[in-house]
């Protein structure tokens, strides 16, 4: 093939087109017109001939030609006057002015638009290429403004334009007269400041109505606009006309705005009428199309699309994408002569082609036309080439673009790669010509000769690199090649090629070590990095640095030390990941979705004691659950835990149970308290037989929707065998064994032998086994050079057909974290602080071994669905294992806390995986509107969920921070309680303070008790009923323990009032144990016990004694009967540890005064208020934040969008209290706010304002306020 | 009111992004407070930074918003 040939056939092939007065031309042939004066004379003396009769194709041919070829001469007077007065006739204005400069004299032409405006049905197009026309008929006062505007479009006018219309036209404006919400907007603007659209709707309502009445009326088509404008109009229209306004949009064109706008159904509903608008040509579909996925199933519509050449949108379409996605799979897998192959011999290709007939023929046809220098006239193959062909098509990517450029302007550019481009070209066409015979197509290149013309044709144009680069991209990062020597040869676009890159994922392969020597001085140089860090960086987490080398914490920790990145990079490591890893985590998600999934199990005991003391029945059927899982191995635990027992268990397990169930209900304390350890043995036996049988029903390779794989040798065995039965491998592999000397008959028995086949030419069996140790290597070697594994796989269907079923193995799918996304989503400042360096080594190591043990970073995706889908809700996404890291020493802290409170302050810290998932979304997965209401802390707290008795059921954890704002509005609310609450420090026995708060409804941690102490009583814990009940009830509250100095949380206990005595469920273990024991907490809530019934004294109903559950801080003391039967008698439902018996801390006789239930006559008390803070913003900002966020939502403002306090200057003092704030600020103005409710907090703010102002007169001065 | 209005233009059933005049935005399920959340939708939601990264909570359908504004105008009218 030789070019010179070729551009002589395009010019036949150009000539012979205008000699038949086809005008349709492709850009191929305009291209062939750039090369030939000769063409473009003869095309203009076509042109002539055909003159004044113009249309669409002509003019089309005319206008590319000029801009193509730019060839001035073909600029004629005469043709372009008579193009001029056909775009008017036309109401195409779009173009005028790029040919009115050649006109001279414009009068003609502005004389005919003005005879054409007279015209009440004209209509025409203008763009801002018009401009001058317009502009010219209004100076020569020569046109009727009002019918212009109604008779032009003129969303494309220039501003300049605009303003030219907006002044002749003076106040007032008609500005109903346009059709077009931009146009008014831009003349409104230009009279009057600049109105937004909203601005401009209050202003002119009337403008408003008369514009919606032009929309509704059926005479005007609606023009185009800017679509954020319409939508502004949109919510102005009625709900019941909506959807009437939206039919009248699409009837108009208005395509975006109403995919945009209208509903699923409508959008459905209004298939017909789209494709029926689309058809008349109303709708523009040759662009790009957002919001119509749901239309993309249509394959009308879906035809239409490429039809108007949209084709790479319309492959976005289900129908149309499967099958190309499909045979773009197999040819990445094969390779290009594999993939003819297989399309040609094998029945993949039934499967390619198997979809709707004419969408493929669509497809063809299209893209026949979309590149028709590919395709020429004479190519006429059957069919089935062509259906090759459009899919080659896809594969490859030959685009049009490409080879014009590579045509117009490669000087300068790496020759060689201009070869190359050059060579795949070549082979396309050869591809194209002998459609059937791909076999020597690797053979195709250019000879000497045609290189040599090649590079002569590109001529002496010197374009710079920028320019080459801005204008076709795609072809200098063809390869990584090419994109490297343009970055050596040009550093100056380097940013700009680093961006390109950046921005299309494709290119990600660009990332490459040397890529990353070759830039990174320049990097290094600019964010001032250090080297030795970053190279760290890149070594220990790969050359995608290049892709964040821009990020913020690559750039803050490439300037940190080598030793500090290095210390970081530890938790990077690569690890292994094995079927034996995904086996741990899976168990443990199992494990952890069973309590979600059956809360009646886990829970059997609580609801059985729950039951007993209601005394409704539900018991009895839970005691017959427990009997049914009492087995062998149960006795033996039994006699190791209740030996007494065994025998009469063992002899009837029903009666037992019921005995057991009598004896915790009416027995004595102690009996009853022994009754209920026994019940709660056989159920924690029950759960565990439970979940051992859950176990059973595991099947990791289903439930994580584990890959299945062939087993590769297994199909190389069978294949091989497959191949020996068929020419032509049989006949080539005799043919090799020959060669190695051994006869033909020989080795088609031993061949036969192989296949366990009768053997053919008489060979002694045990000779044929002898030779068969030579045999089978010799075989293989040479089948392996035959056939690569990708080519077995892919014929692994067929084989499995003739040779029997391939062997499958589960894979775990590729993980998908991708270490830089960790690490740029890390806090880093956090992380550098408490993490790294010596003195944190104890939290670091753990971390890495916690990372390891999970190998957290080599998670796999498969976890994710499996959690759905088990109701587990969280996600194993980058953020929260990023959370996880850069937060650690806060959970470990915290977890640390938590132990010490559940006396357990020898066990070890660990996590299991759902924790390290669920904490790591608590430190960076909710808004921070949450912790202005309910305090950081506490927000975190109820986002983490921690065990022990973590809340299981319903609520997920979002849905418990809904659920505490709710909770939060109620507790402001409430009014009273039944105690004589307060608050203030107490002496304690040992001589320390410490601060206590009894009966405080409104304090955050009260809706986190749970959280902090690891109990139960928590939002969705199994004692939620408590904790509900301590919340809205007059006879519930809570006594909180404090350091009397720092404020820091130290102890709860949570009770109830009935009658003559309170009822305190668990006293909880000292958080802190370094600060306060147990026992000083138990003498606290003693002497608090003590100073209740002191203060109740006198009442209508004093109270006469206090009792506490015998757990936690107590649990170590016994408990007394009280004589009842019911402690909550009168009280609604609620669960409680404490019954009939308690232990007593104060009472008004001993042992103690007999206990009155139910008594009518409570007195009422006004809840406790806390003591008021004071400090500066940072230690005050979380309770001013609340105090602003509370007050709003009791307004009945929605909390979500709620703005936090806005101040002038920087805070610099403040006093809050529980429902108060009052602050100054540097300026000296005063801030104040307050939750109406409570006179107190009135007499409070008043005493603050006082100390405020005092202040503000006397400006403090740190320094010698300190002296 | 502290709220964005914006475009989803990513959404696969647990994450994804909105496009705002100030930027772009990440969104999880949990942050979606409305049924009709899809690719496309024009929505309205909380804009906030959190780890140095773009979040975005409360995510309404665009719809929310008309209601809001028309309470908001109401309370300012009547203060």
């Amino acid at each position: 093939m030789n070019f010179r040939i070729r551009l002589e056939d395009r010019i036949a092939r150009v000539r012979e087109k205008l000699e038949q007065g086809n005008f349709k031309f492709s850009k191929d042939d305009l291209n062939t017109f750039s090369d030939s004066q000769e063409l473009r004379s003869l095309f203009l003396q076509k042109l002539k001939e055909q003159l004044p009769n113009w249309t669409p194709t002509l003019k089309k041919a005319y206008i590319d030609l000029i801009s193509s070829a730019e060839d001035f001469s073909l600029i004629d007077v005469d043709v372009i006057r008579t193009l001029s007065h056909y775009d008017i006739e036309t109401g195409d204005l779009s173009e005028i002015e790029s040919y009115m400069p050649f006109l001279g004299d414009v009068d003609d032409v502005v004389n005919h638009l003005q005879e054409k405006l007279k015209d009440p049905s004209y209509h025409a197009i203008s763009g801002a290429m018009g401009d001058n026309v317009i502009l010219s008929c209004i100076e020569q006062g020569r046109i009727d403004l009002v019918r212009m505007t109604r008779s032009i479009q003129l969303s494309h006018l220039s501003q300049k334009a605009i303003e030219k219309i907006a002044k002749e036209y003076n106040e007032p404006i008609p500005p109903y007269a346009f059709t077009d919400i931009d146009a008014i907007l831009a003349i409104r603007q230009s009279n009057d400041d600049y109105l937004t659209f909203q601005e401009y709707m209050e202003k002119y309502p009337d403008d408003l109505e008369k514009l919606k009445e032009e929309y509704y009326s059926p005479k005007r088509s609606i023009l185009g606009t800017n679509l954020m404008n319409f939508q502004t109009l949109y919510e102005t229209i009625p709900e019941a006309e909506k959807e009437k306004f939206l039919i009248r949009t699409l009837e108009g064109g208005l395509y975006p705005f109403f995919l945009e706008c209208a509903p699923k159904e409508l959008i459905l509903r209004e298939q017909d009428t789209i494709i029926r608008k689309i058809k008349e040509g109303v709708i523009n579909v040759s662009n790009m199309i957002e919001n119509d996925s749901l239309l993309l199933e249509n394959p009308e519509y879906v035809k239409l699309l490429i039809q108007a050449g949209n084709i790479y949108h319309a492959m976005e379409s289900p129908i149309i994408s499967n099958f190309l996605e499909e045979i773009k799979s197999y040819g990445d897998m094969l390779g290009y002569p594999l993939y003819i192959d297989i399309v040609r011999n094998t029945k993949i290709r039934k499967n390619i082609f198997s979809n709707e007939e004419f969408l493929k023929q669509l497809l063809l046809a299209n893209l026949v036309e979309a590149s028709p220098g590919y395709f020429y006239p004479e190519y006429n193959q059957s069919s089935e080439t062509k259906e090759m062909i459009a899919a080659q098509r896809k594969i490859f990517e030959l685009d049009m673009e490409l080879g014009t450029c590579t045509r117009n302007s490669l000087t300068g550019v790496n020759q060689e790669e201009v070869l190359k481009e050059i060579i795949s070209r070549k082979r396309y066409d050869y591809f194209l010509e002998n459609g059937s015979n791909f076999t020597n197509i690797e053979k195709i290149s250019l000879t000497e000769e045609e290189c040599q013309e090649f590079l002569d044709c590109l001529g002496n144009n010197v374009i710079s690199y920028e320019s080459i680069f801005s204008r076709m991209p795609l072809l200098v990062l063809k390869t990584p090649t090419l994109f490297h020597g343009f970055l050596t040869a040009y550093p100056d676009i380097l940013e700009k090629m680093m961006d390109y890159i950046k921005h299309h994922e494709e290119l990600s392969s660009y990332y490459t070590e040397e890529l990353y020597q070759t830039v990174k001085g320049y990097y290094i140089e600019k964010s001032d990095l250090r080297e030795d860090s970053l190279d760290s960086i890149m070594h220990a987490l790969g050359p995608q640095i290049l892709r964040y080398i821009e990020n913020e914490n690559i750039i803050a920790l490439a300037q940190q030390k080598k030793e500090m990145v290095e210390q970081l990079l530890q938790l990077f490591k690569p690890e292994n990941y094995t079927l034996q890893d995904a086996e741990i985590i899976y168990d443990s998600l199992k494990q952890y979705s069973y309590g979600k999934k059956y809360p009646e199990i886990v829970n059997i005991f609580s609801d059985i004691k729950h039951s007993l003391e209601d005394n409704d029945g539900k018991y009895i059927q839970k005691l017959e659950e427990l009997v049914s899982s009492m087995d062998e191995k149960f006795y033996r635990r039994m006699q190791k835990s209740y030996p007494d027992y065994l025998e009469i268990c063992k002899k009837n397990p029903a009666s037992f149970l019921k005995e057991l169930a009598f004896k915790a209900k009416e027995g004595k304390a102690e009996e009853s308290q022994l009754a209920y350890d026994i019940l709660h043995f056989i159920s924690d036996y029950y759960v565990a037989t439970k979940r051992e049988q859950y176990r059973d029903t595991y099947q990791m390779s289903r439930d994580l929707s584990l890959i299945q794989k062939y087993d590769p040798k297994d199909l190389e065995t069978k294949f091989m065998k497959h191949c020996m039965e068929y020419y032509p491998f049989r006949v080539d592999l005799i043919e090799k064994l020959k060669e190695a000397g051994i006869s033909e008959d020989l080795a088609i028995d031993l061949l036969q032998v192989y296949l366990k086949k009768p053997i053919l030419r008489g060979h002694d069996i045990k000779e044929l086994q002898k030779q068969m140790k030579f045999f089978v290597p010799f075989a293989k070697k040479y089948f392996q050079s035959c056939y690569s594994e990708e080519y077995q796989r892919s014929h692994a269907f067929q084989v499995s057909q003739t040779q029997g079923r391939i062997k499958f193995y589960d894979t775990l799918p590729p993980c998908e974290i991708d270490r830089y996304q960790v690490l740029v989503s890390l806090h880093l400042g956090n992380i550098l602080d408490t993490l790294l360096g010596e003195e944190n080594e104890k939290y670091f190591e753990l971390l890495k071994s916690t990372i390891a043990k999970y190998k957290l970073l080599d998670m796999p995706a498969c976890y994710q669905k499996f959690m759905d889908k088990e109701g587990i809700g969280i996600s194993q996404n980058v953020n929260n294992i990023a959370g996880f890291i850069s937060y650690f020493k806060q959970i470990y802290d915290a977890e640390r806390k938590r132990l010490n409170a559940t006396n357990k302050e020898d066990t070890p810290v660990s996590f299991t995986i759902t924790r390290i998932l669920k904490e790591g979304e608590a430190y960076g997965g909710f808004s921070k509107v949450y912790g202005h209401i309910l305090g950081t802390e506490n927000a975190r707290l109820i986002m983490s969920n921690p065990g022990p008795n973590a809340a299981a059921i319903g609520l997920s954890d979002n849905g418990r921070l809904k659920t505490a704002v709710e909770d939060t509005k109620i507790s402001f609310q409430k009014e009273s309680v039944t105690i004589p609450s307060f608050a203030g420090d107490i002496e304690l026995s040992s001589g320390k303070t410490m601060y206590v708060s009894v009966g405080n409804a409104t304090h955050p941690s009260n809706l986190t008790h749970g959280e902090r102490t690891g109990a139960c009583m928590r939002i969705g814990g199994a004692g939620e009923t408590l904790f509900n009940f301590c919340l809205q009830n007059e006879n519930g509250f809570h006594i909180r323990f404090e350091d009397s100095k720092t404020g820091e949380y130290i102890s709860r206990v949570s009770g109830f009032r009935n009658g003559n005595t309170i009822f305190l469920n668990e006293l909880r273990n000292s958080v802190n144990g370094e600060k306060y024991s147990d026992e000083e907490v138990i003498d606290a809530c003693r002497k608090v016990a003590e100073s209740l019934i002191e203060r109740s004294k006198g009442s209508s109903c004093p109270i006469e004694n206090v009792v506490v559950y015998s757990a936690y801080a107590t649990q170590n003391m016994p408990m007394t009967s009280l004589g009842i039967t019911n402690n909550k008698l009168g009280l609604p439902t609620f669960y409680s540890d404490i019954t009939n018996s308690g232990i007593i801390l104060a009472t008004t006789e001993e042992p103690f005064a007999p206990v009155k239930l139910n008594q009518p006559n409570l007195p009422h008390y006004p809840l406790a208020r806390e003591r008021a803070k004071e400090g500066n913003f940072e230690e005050m900002s979380d309770m001013i934040y609340r105090v602003h966020s509370v007050k709003r939502i009791l307004e009945g403002q929605n909390y979500m969008f709620i703005e936090p306090p806005t101040f002038q200057d920087e805070i610099e003092y403040a006093i809050a209290s529980q429902d108060w704030y009052i602050a100054i600020d540097k300026e000296g103005t005063i801030y104040e706010e307050l939750i109406p409710g409570d006179e107190r907090a009135l007499e409070e703010l008043e005493t603050a304002r006082k100390i405020i102002q005092e202040r503000k007169m006397t400006p403090v001065d740190e320094e010698s306020y300190q002296i | 009111m502290e709220y964005e209005v914006g475009k989803i233009v990513e959404f696969d059933g647990h994450c994804g992004r909105i496009v705002s005049s100030q930027g772009e935005y990440f969104f999880t399920e949990d942050d979606i407070e409305d049924s009709v959340i899809a690719k496309g939708r024009c929505v309205v939601f909380r804009p906030e930074e959190i780890q140095g990264k773009k979040r975005a909570f409360f995510v309404h359908g665009v719809e929310y918003i008309l209601n809001q504004k028309q309470k908001v105008i109401d309370r300012h009218s009547s203060q």
